[in-house]
């Protein structure tokens, strides 16, 4: 033990937690007399090797038991039944309390139990009653039936299934507390000869065995139910021992002080002496002995490691063993021993392996491992599996063995702990090189070990004080996690800013990749500017949403608006959602960034969302004049058209007694011109300089479609037109008047002539300026526009085409 | 040129089976009856993925929407909101939650689930409103992309341009990067990245980003894909103002495709099917719909023709059609007879299709002799082959004079616009005043979003297009429209730019053309993603694309849209796999065309 031979634990109050953990002693208040100016005690945590972990002043009442929870937390039991968790460092965890009952009597004695998934404490207040908390993390107390008065020799804690039971001794009698039964039930365990009480009583760490140990020395060994009994044992002792625990499932063992007696469950018995006082730890497969000096293992050696290895044993893994010496001393023997397994080399593969998994020396361990491999090449099919994961375990096994870690753990308990929880055990010791080195060896999977090793070191590094200011710590945390996948910069920061260092949690939640946490977290410690930088390259606009959103609420709209016009794309989508919601916003927005373009087109939209005529006209002015101060003169100008043209449609309606307003200007031409208004659309033309075209093209339209035949044809005689002909045919055609479209067909541009004059029937005309243009493509044309009625002509135009004087 | 009708390498039908088994994995972890209250905008769409049918067998036994009014009463254990994430849909649920609590209904389990994602801000909203706690449980369905073909999915995000380009807002930038994870997850990580174009770049760098928060645990799948093309819509904004001239196109532009299914108008449709009785109930004639899939062969092998071949092809197929129920006459014994019987049905089938589309085509023969469409398609070649584009063009004077289609018109000077690289201030002053005086004030911002969306502008600088067009190839003379041998059929003579660059891609390669690249607008995209090391080594043996010879599969995302032209003609080159170029599946935000393109960006002042 590390802790120098200085220590009788015969002093101390000691609690040990199973699967090798730490160590928790306290000086025990009742071996010493009490002085005037007792300090108070302290508690010291070692390492199962007898290194000390922490140690801390217990500062509250009575401490009267100690134990460890399954996830290796001290818990501390006040005699007022008060509850204290204590993790292995010392750091004080939570408190509960037994209950009001408890407090008022007090406690007598206390038991820390493991259930199947949870810890548990049950006590026995003065006023003899049970009570239990089956769960200290979530502590909820329950009462157990009342057991009549007298003094309660001892009692324990059964588990059966998903039942807590407890065994009460009192006088001569046994009793069953559960929930089920209102009151206790007695039992009777069948005893050679009656007569004497129970003092001592223990439970095999399985829950299936008990052990029973009357005054008068005689040991009971059976099943916890109490129905069958395996043997009984005489002691031989009248002295009550120190301790009685069970090794394993196969053996009772009995402490007194210097003395350990061993006796199996057929009641064969052997005896050890011990060199110091020592204290038991009862293991799924084992037993610990703490001594002052040494902490040793008991356990009963496994079949297959006596069969491999014992001597003169004929078994296939001795014979391999055998052989795979004899081969390295190049000796006949390997070929003989060999030749004797012949059939079973497999088995005997498996038997070295199992042997080896047993053996705590790590040359054994090698020898058996060599003799397996050895035997293991005999067979080429088989699964290497087996042997790959015994030889990787056991060098995990032998790490954690070491002194200066001190995890003994078995073969079986690795097994039942998994690997991911000693690592997780390995962590909350601080052995971090050593957990990486183990999930590196094994090739765990990233998620399960090095990223979350790593994770956990990073939380216990920004948890100590350092001189290094929070940008090195950060970056020296980054350095070494990088971008593992699995590691979560969240939760490192959030541990740091628990610890109240709010800048270091700044600093790291920056290496966070996932966006969505890093911007939440961010807006939390405050950072709104950094957090809307993260949300903006993230690209999520819902996140940049959020981030917005939560700024304005924040901030005054002044400062927010001020705010967001250092992130465009920010900007842009609250603009954006102003537009939905809040025109004000947007109004302020575009006043304070002098977008003066901007304003003019939201007053444009303003004006359309108004039905009032003035305020209608009254934006459009505002907005004229918005969009001169922007210098976009062609929107000024078209605003300022669009004003004028309102003003034409208000004094035209009130003159014509006709709805003009939301017409355009070239409706409100053409329904003048239908009107025959001539005077009124020439002063519009002027006006707003519509083109000539344009012009001629409305007039032409709109004559046609009144039916002002003859005004179509004062106008057509206007010299200066600049869209021809084929728009006055065109229109005549499409309102019905063939006659007055043949008035404008042979005025067509003399390219478009055949088909205008096509189109208004006049195919003799056509064929007359065919021959002139001396085109026989055109002849065609109207060739097959012939019907039935045009004989003659389709005869004539034959004969023309027969002609090769025409041109193709 | 007769498409596949089963996919290639790469089948979307995965990706519906994804959010299929998502969809599954929600609905089973609710164990009960339940009633599913939609987002009237969602219930569309999901019929993509799962029908009524479908979820009946998952306990969902009422469906509502969500509206202003109380919930219909009804007796399910679980009431699941189904709805996008918008906080003013959330304000919806939140009365319609407040109305069940006053009804005091039996106790429901309330459900909410997000589509396509959860969102903080409307977690947050229903905070403020205090009925978040009334959830048990609010999930995600990742439901982005919509199969519409095996090789075609599309997002139905029609504003995705529109925002990127009149709002700055980025959100479909990021929701397409989701997408294409979600592709990544299904066909695994795709090696090599191209791209042109701003929003190309940021969806890249979107990509790496997400790509990096997965940390580990990006799925291992063999990578299917070889190629990933992201091609920004204001690259080639040339492209969705021409008109298209494929069967597909045409129907679109004409009637609207939506979901693969158009409603005609029905008067020609009801003497073609004779078989049924003359109809009393005649408004159901005023519409047809029709579904167009591409399990239909005659669809399929004519979809992406240029029309003048559709004829031909028809008249092909109503021959054999008549031919095929001819045989009955050579059957002699009884034998033969039933084979001929056997086929029935299937000729049934056929013929039917063939009258459909036959119909079709015949209203979309009317409507291109009508009105203005082929003088204003002769302006538009005039254009795309740069002649006078840099003068008012007397077409588009007379078009408005005439106040012909607004949209055609504006169609018309935003192509002048861009293949002169912007109009001289002065012709473009004209152009807007002839608008404005023609259709009416109500049109001034419509003219601002194309100005802001970059589709009106003044010229800056000598006009680039006549080099890209000559190096791009992008005006074809003497393109068979019949028997193509170059994409530029699908518009008669221009090949549609962005599918030019996903061809010159493959070869010569994009360094053969950086002059052109430089002058398009936005970044270039040259990136590879690094498989995990797993993968690289599976990369030569099983599933992998270039190792057996041959071109592999490259994935070409449209950000702001594709058009049927697009399609078609990157559907051609997929056509030519022997030449060893790749197979081409594409992503879209949504399919455009030439009117819906300039509707999206609109703004009709006091319209509504």
């Amino acid at each position: 033990m590390e802790w120098g031979g200085g220590i009788n634990l015969g002093d101390f109050m000691v609690a040990a937690a199973q699967y090798g953990g730490p160590l928790a002693l306290t000086r025990d208040e009742t071996k010493f007399t009490k002085t005037q100016h007792a300090g108070k005690p302290l508690i010291f945590i070692f390492s199962s090797s007898g290194r000390k972990i922490s140690s801390f002043k217990w500062t509250s009442g009575f401490l009267l038991s100690l134990g460890w929870s399954r996830s290796e937390d001290l818990v501390c039991v006040q005699e007022d039944g008060a509850v204290s968790i204590y993790d292995m460092f010392g750091t004080y965890q939570h408190t509960f309390n037994m209950g009001q009952e408890v407090k008022d009597t007090h406690i007598q004695s206390a038991q820390i139990f493991t259930s199947h998934r949870e810890t548990g404490v049950a006590i026995l207040s003065k006023s003899n009653r049970i009570f239990m908390v089956s769960n200290i993390y979530e502590p909820k107390t329950r009462k157990y039936p009342d057991i009549p008065g007298g003094v309660v020799e001892c009692w324990c804690v059964v588990r059966e299934e998903r039942h807590t039971n407890v065994l009460v001794s009192q006088g001569r009698d046994l009793l069953l507390l559960n929930h089920i039964e209102q009151r206790p039930q007695p039992l009777y365990p069948e005893w050679n000869e009656a007569g004497g009480c129970i003092v001592e009583m223990a439970v095999s760490t399985n829950s299936r065995h008990i052990a029973l140990l009357s005054d008068t020395g005689k040991l009971w060994i059976g099943s916890s139910d109490i129905r069958i009994k395996y043997c009984e044992y005489d002691a031989k002792s009248q002295v009550k021992p120190k301790q009685l625990a069970w090794c394993g499932t196969g053996a009772v063992v009995l402490l007194w002080d210097m003395t350990l007696e061993v006796v199996s469950v057929n009641g064969d018995a052997t005896s050890y002496y011990l060199d110091s006082t020592s204290h038991l730890v009862q293991e799924a497969d084992g037993l610990r002995v703490l001594g002052s000096i040494t902490h040793d293992v008991l356990q009963k050696v496994p079949l297959v490691v006596t069969e491999t290895l014992g001597i003169g044993s004929m078994a296939p893994g001795a014979l391999l063993l055998e052989a795979a010496k004899g081969f390295q001393e190049r000796s006949t023997r390997a070929n003989d021993c060999l030749g004797m397994i012949k059939d079973s080399v497999e088995e005997a593969v498996n038997q070295c392996l199992q042997a080896a998994q047993h053996e705590y020396r790590p040359q054994a361990q090698k020898m058996l491992l060599r003799a397996a491999l050895f035997g293991k090449s005999f067979i080429p099919e088989m699964n290497p599996e087996p042997c790959k994961k015994a030889i990787f375990t056991l060098r995990v096994l032998n790490a954690v063995r070491d002194y200066r870690v001190g995890l003994p753990l078995t073969w079986n308990e690795l097994e039942h702990l998994t690997l991911p929880v000693l690592l997780d055990r390995l962590v909350y010791r601080r052995y971090f090189p050593l957990a990486l080195q183990i999930a590196d060896f094994l090739k765990l999977p990233e998620s399960d070990g090095t990223s979350r090793i790593l994770a956990h070191w990073a939380c216990y590094k920004v948890l100590q004080p350092s001189q290094k200011s929070d940008e090195q710590i950060a970056k020296e945390i980054n350095s070494k996690l990088g971008y593992t996948p699995g590691i979560s910069y969240t939760d490192i920061a959030n541990r740091a800013d628990q610890a109240g260092r709010k800048q270091l949690a700044i600093k790291l939640i920056e290496y966070e990749c996932r966006a969505k946490e890093q911007v939440l977290v961010l807006m939390r410690l405050g950072e709104d500017q950094t957090a809307l930088r993260r949300a903006l390259q993230s690209g999520d606009t819902d996140l940049i949403y959020t981030v917005l959103h939560h700024l304005r609420q924040k901030l005054s709209s002044g400062e927010f608006l001020m705010l967001i016009r250092n992130f465009p794309v920010a900007q842009s989508l609250h603009i954006r959602s102003c537009q939905e919601l809040d025109m004000e916003q947007l109004r302020d927005i575009l006043v304070q960034e002098d977008d003066f373009h901007g304003q003019g087109l939201l007053r444009i939209k303003e004006a359309y969302n108004t039905y009032r005529t003035d305020s209608h006209q009254a934006s459009l002015v505002g907005a004229a004049e918005l969009f001169r101060k922007a210098k976009s003169e062609s929107a000024c100008q078209m605003t300022e058209e669009q004003i004028k043209l309102n003003k034409w449609q208000m004094r035209l309606e009130e003159s014509q007694q006709k709805p003009y307003a939301k017409k355009s200007l070239h409706d409100t031409v053409h329904q003048l011109l239908l009107d025959g208004q001539i005077k009124e659309t020439e002063k519009l033309r002027v006006e707003f300089k519509i083109p000539e075209r344009r012009y001629w093209w409305l007039r032409v339209v709109a004559h046609a479609q009144a039916n002002h035949w003859e005004e179509l044809a004062n106008f057509s005689k206007n010299k200066k037109n600049p869209i021809g002909f084929e728009p006055f045919v065109d229109a005549c055609l499409k309102n019905g008047n063939k006659i007055e479209a043949q008035k404008y067909a042979m005025k067509v541009r003399d390219e478009n002539k055949i088909t205008y004059l096509i189109k208004c029937g006049l195919l003799e005309e056509a064929v007359k300026v065919a021959q002139e243009q001396r085109s026989a493509s055109s002849l065609t044309k109207v060739l097959v526009a012939c019907g039935p009625q045009h004989q003659n002509l389709q005869s004539r135009i034959q004969v023309l085409l027969s002609d090769s004087s025409f041109k193709n | 040129m007769v498409q596949k009708m089963t996919g290639g390498k790469v089948d979307f039908a995965l990706i519906k089976e994804a959010t299929r088994i998502e969809l599954v994995k929600l609905l089973d972890s609710i164990p009960g009856t339940k009633a599913v209250v939609w987002d009237e905008k969602l219930a569309g769409a999901f019929s993509h993925v799962a029908d009524y049918a479908f979820l009946r067998t998952h306990d969902v036994c009422k469906m509502f929407y969500i509206t202003a009014n109380k919930l219909p009463p009804s007796n399910v254990a679980h009431i699941i909101f189904l709805a996008r994430p918008h906080t003013s849909i959330m304000d919806q649920i939140n009365q319609q939650l407040r109305m069940e609590d006053l009804q005091g209904s039996t106790k429901k389990d309330y459900h909410l689930w997000l589509v396509p994602r959860i969102s903080l801000l409307c977690e947050r909203r229903l905070q403020e409103h205090g009925v978040r706690g009334s959830f048990t449980t609010v999930r995600e369905l990742p439901l982005l992309l919509f199969r519409l073909d095996c090789d075609l999915v599309s997002m139905e995000l029609p504003l995705c341009f529109r925002d990127l380009q009149l709002d700055s807002d980025p959100t479909s930038v990021f929701l397409v990067a989701q997408a294409l994870m979600t592709i990544q997850g299904v066909f695994g990580l795709i090696p090599n990245i191209y791209g042109k174009g701003q929003s190309a770049k940021q969806v890249y760098e979107l990509m790496v980003r997400m790509r990096r928060e997965m940390g580990g645990n990006e799925p291992q799948v063999t990578p299917q894909i070889d190629q990933l093309i992201l091609i920004d819509r204001s690259v080639d904004l040339i492209t969705p103002l021409a008109t298209q001239l494929t069967y597909d196109g045409l129907i679109d532009q004409f009637y609207g495709i939506n979901n693969c299914t158009v409603k005609l108008p029905g008067e020609k449709f009801a003497q073609t099917s004779s078989d049924s009785p003359p109809s009393d109930d005649s408004s159901f004639m005023d519409t047809k719909t029709v579904q167009l899939s591409s399990l239909e062969i005659l669809y399929a092998e004519i979809r992406d023709c240029n029309f003048s071949a559709v004829g031909p092809r028809l008249s092909r197929h109503a021959k054999s059609v008549k031919a095929q129920y001819e045989e009955r006459h050579a059957a002699k014994t009884v034998g033969e007879l039933k084979q001929f019987v056997q086929k029935i049905p299937q000729m049934e089938v056929h013929k039917q299709s063939v009258a459909t589309h036959t119909t079709i085509a015949e209203l979309i023969q009317e409507q291109i002799a009508s009105g203005i469409f082929r003088p204003a398609l002769q302006m538009e070649q005039e254009f795309l082959k740069g002649l006078d584009t840099d003068k008012i063009s007397p077409f588009i004077e007379d078009c408005i004079a005439q106040k012909e289609s607004l949209n055609t018109v504006l169609r018309l000077i935003c192509l002048q616009c861009i293949v002169n690289s912007g109009l001289k201030p002065k012709i473009l002053e004209h152009y807007k005043r002839d608008v404005i005086h023609t259709y009416g004030f109500e049109h001034f911002l419509t003219l601002e979003n194309l100005e802001k969306a970059g589709l009106l502008y003044v010229q800056q600088g000598r006009s680039t297009y006549a080099t890209v067009r000559k190096t791009m190839q992008l005006t074809v003379d003497d393109v068979s429209e019949h028997d193509p041998t170059d994409m530029s059929y699908v518009h008669s003579g221009y090949a549609p730019l962005s599918a030019r660059l996903v061809e010159f891609l493959q070869w010569p390669g994009w360094r053969a053309i950086t002059g052109v690249l430089q002058v398009l607008p936005g970044p270039t995209l040259t990136e590879t993603q690094q498989l995990p090391s797993a993968l690289r080594q599976r990369r030569g043996s099983v599933g992998s694309v270039q190792s057996g010879g041959e071109g592999g599969t490259a994935l070409v995302f449209f950000i702001g849209g594709c058009t049927h032209s697009e399609i078609a003609a990157l559907r051609f080159l997929s056509s030519r796999v022997d030449q060893g170029g790749p197979e081409y599946v594409i992503a879209t935000t949504k399919i455009i065309n030439g009117n819906s393109f300039l509707q999206y960006l609109s703004d009709e002042l006091g319209g509504e």
